[in-house]
C-alpha cells in the first residue's frame, strides 16, 4: 500500500462533539495508515558497472537497477541511479558501495570514496574506501549515511569516486545498495 | 520544548470513546507525524589538536523540532527533551598535514563519557581529506547530551572542513521509540 498523500493532519475534538465516526474517518485513518507506510525504498544493482578511472577522478553516478519502492520515487529503467523525493521532510539515507579491483601493482594511491549527494553531484556524506595492491577481484566495501531536508523533487544519488584506474562494482551482497526512508515533516 | 512521548490508553468494554482519549490519540499522530528530529551544522572551520579529542561545535541548526541545541552555548551539544532511543548519524571531514602513521577518527559520544560509533581511519598521505560516517541507535533520557567527537595524533594541527554543504560537518538524528 503506497503512503496517502496529501499528508494527514489529524484533528482533535471536543467533549460531546457530535459526528464523531466521520471526524474519526476523515483524520485518524490516514495518518495512521500513513505512518504505518512512510515512504521507504531499498534499492541496489544487479548489472555490474565499471567505474571509469583516471587522474581527474570522475565522479560517477551508481546506477540502481533493482529496488522495493512504495512511493514511486524510483524508476529501475530511467534516470535510475535518482530517489526522487516524493514528499517533502526530514529523510534518512544509507548508501553502500563494493568494489572489486583488476590487479594492482605500482605505488599508485589507491582508494576510492562513496558521496550521498543530492540534485546532482553535491556531496552531504562521504566514506573513503583503500585498497591495498593484491590480485585480481580484491576489493571492499563501505557505509556512509545521511539525514537529508528534502523538497518535493529533490533527489538523492549514491556516487562512486574512482581514482587508479578503472573499477568494477560487485552485484553479489558487496552490491551497491541504497536504503531511504521519511522521517518527519 | 518538552514534549512526552505519546501513550494511546485501552479503554474498558463498553466505554465511550471519550474527548480525552480521542485526543491523545491524535496527539499520538501527530507526534509521529513529527518526531523530534534535529540536524545541526557547521559553518566554521575548527582546530582539531594533535592527540586530543575535539568535540564539533555546530553553529546551525538546519532543523531542532525541540530545542535541543543551543548554537551559543555548548553548541557541540544536543540535549534530549523527549526520552526515547533516537537513531543518530554524523559526519565529519579533516584536512592537514598527514604524515605517514598513527590514525584518525570520528565517534558519537554521549554525556562525554560513552561512545556508541565510531570510525577509525589509518592515516593515509594520500588521503588528504579523510571524511567519516557512522551511525548508532542509542536509548536516551532526559537531560542527556550527544555530541560528536574528533580525534587525530598527526603530530600537528588538522582543521575541519567546512566551508560550502559538500564538506560540512553535520550530525542528526531522530526520535525512533519509547
Amino acid at each position: 500500500m503506497p503512503p496517502l498523500y496529501p499528508l494527514p493532519v489529524p484533528a482533535g475534538v471536543n467533549v460531546a462533539q457530535l459526528g464523531a465516526s466521520a471526524g474519526w474517518n476523515a483524520t485518524m485513518p490516514p495518518a495512521i495508515n500513513f505512518l504505518l507506510h512512510r515512504p521507504y525504498a531499498y534499492l541496489w544493482q544487479s548489472v555490474a558497472q565499471v567505474l571509469p578511472g583516471n587522474s581527474n577522478k570522475p565522479l560517477t553516478a551508481i546506477s540502481l537497477d533493482s529496488g522495493v519502492d512504495n512511493d514511486g520515487a524510483h524508476s529501475t529503467t530511467v534516470n535510475n541511479s535518482h530517489y526522487v523525493c516524493q514528499l517533502p521532510g526530514l529523510y534518512h539515507v544509507v548508501g553502500q558501495l563494493g568494489l572489486q579491483t583488476p590487479a594492482i601493482s605500482g605505488s599508485s594511491e589507491r582508494f576510492s570514496q562513496l558521496n550521498i549527494t543530492v540534485n546532482g553531484n553535491t556531496p552531504y556524506a562521504s566514506a573513503p574506501l583503500r585498497f591495498d595492491a593484491g590480485p585480481a577481484n580484491a576489493g571492499g566495501t563501505v557505509q556512509a549515511a545521511a539525514y537529508l531536508q528534502l523538497k518535493l523533487g529533490d533527489y538523492i544519488e549514491l556516487y562512486g569516486l574512482p581514482y587508479f584506474n578503472p573499477i568494477t562494482t560487485f552485484t553479489d551482497y558487496r552490491r551497491p545498495s541504497m536504503f531511504v526512508h521519511w522521517v518527519s515533516t | 520544548m518538552n514534549r512526552l512521548a505519546p501513550n494511546v490508553p485501552q479503554l474498558g468494554t463498553g466505554a465511550p470513546i471519550t474527548a480525552a482519549a480521542w485526543n491523545r490519540f491524535v496527539y499520538a499522530a501527530g507526534f509521529h507525524l513529527r518526531a523530534p528530529s534535529a540536524l545541526l551544522a557547521q559553518t566554521v572551520m575548527q582546530a582539531v589538536a594533535s592527540s586530543t579529542t575535539t568535540r564539533i561545535a555546530f553553529d546551525q541548526a538546519l532543523r531542532d523540532t525541540e530545542g535541543g541545541h543551543d548554537p551559543g552555548t555548548n553548541s557541540s551539544r544536543y540535549t534530549v527533551k523527549t526520552a526515547g532511543t533516537y537513531l543518530v548519524s554524523t559526519y565529519a571531514m579533516m584536512q592537514g598535514s598527514s604524515p605517514a602513521g598513527g590514525e584518525e577518527s570520528v565517534a558519537i559520544i554521549v554525556n562525554e563519557a560513552v561512545i556508541w560509533a565510531i570510525h577509525i581511519l589509518p592515516r593515509d598521505p594520500g588521503i588528504t581529506n579523510p571524511m567519516f560516517s557512522c551511525t548508532a541507535e542509542i536509548p536516551l533520557q532526559v537531560g542527556d547530551y550527544i555530541e560528536t567527537q574528533l580525534w587525530q595524533d598527526s603530530g600537528t594541527a588538522q582543521t575541519t572542513l567546512s566551508t560550502s554543504p559538500s564538506n560540512a560537518c553535520w550530525m542528526g538524528l531522530h526520535w525512533v521509540g519509547t
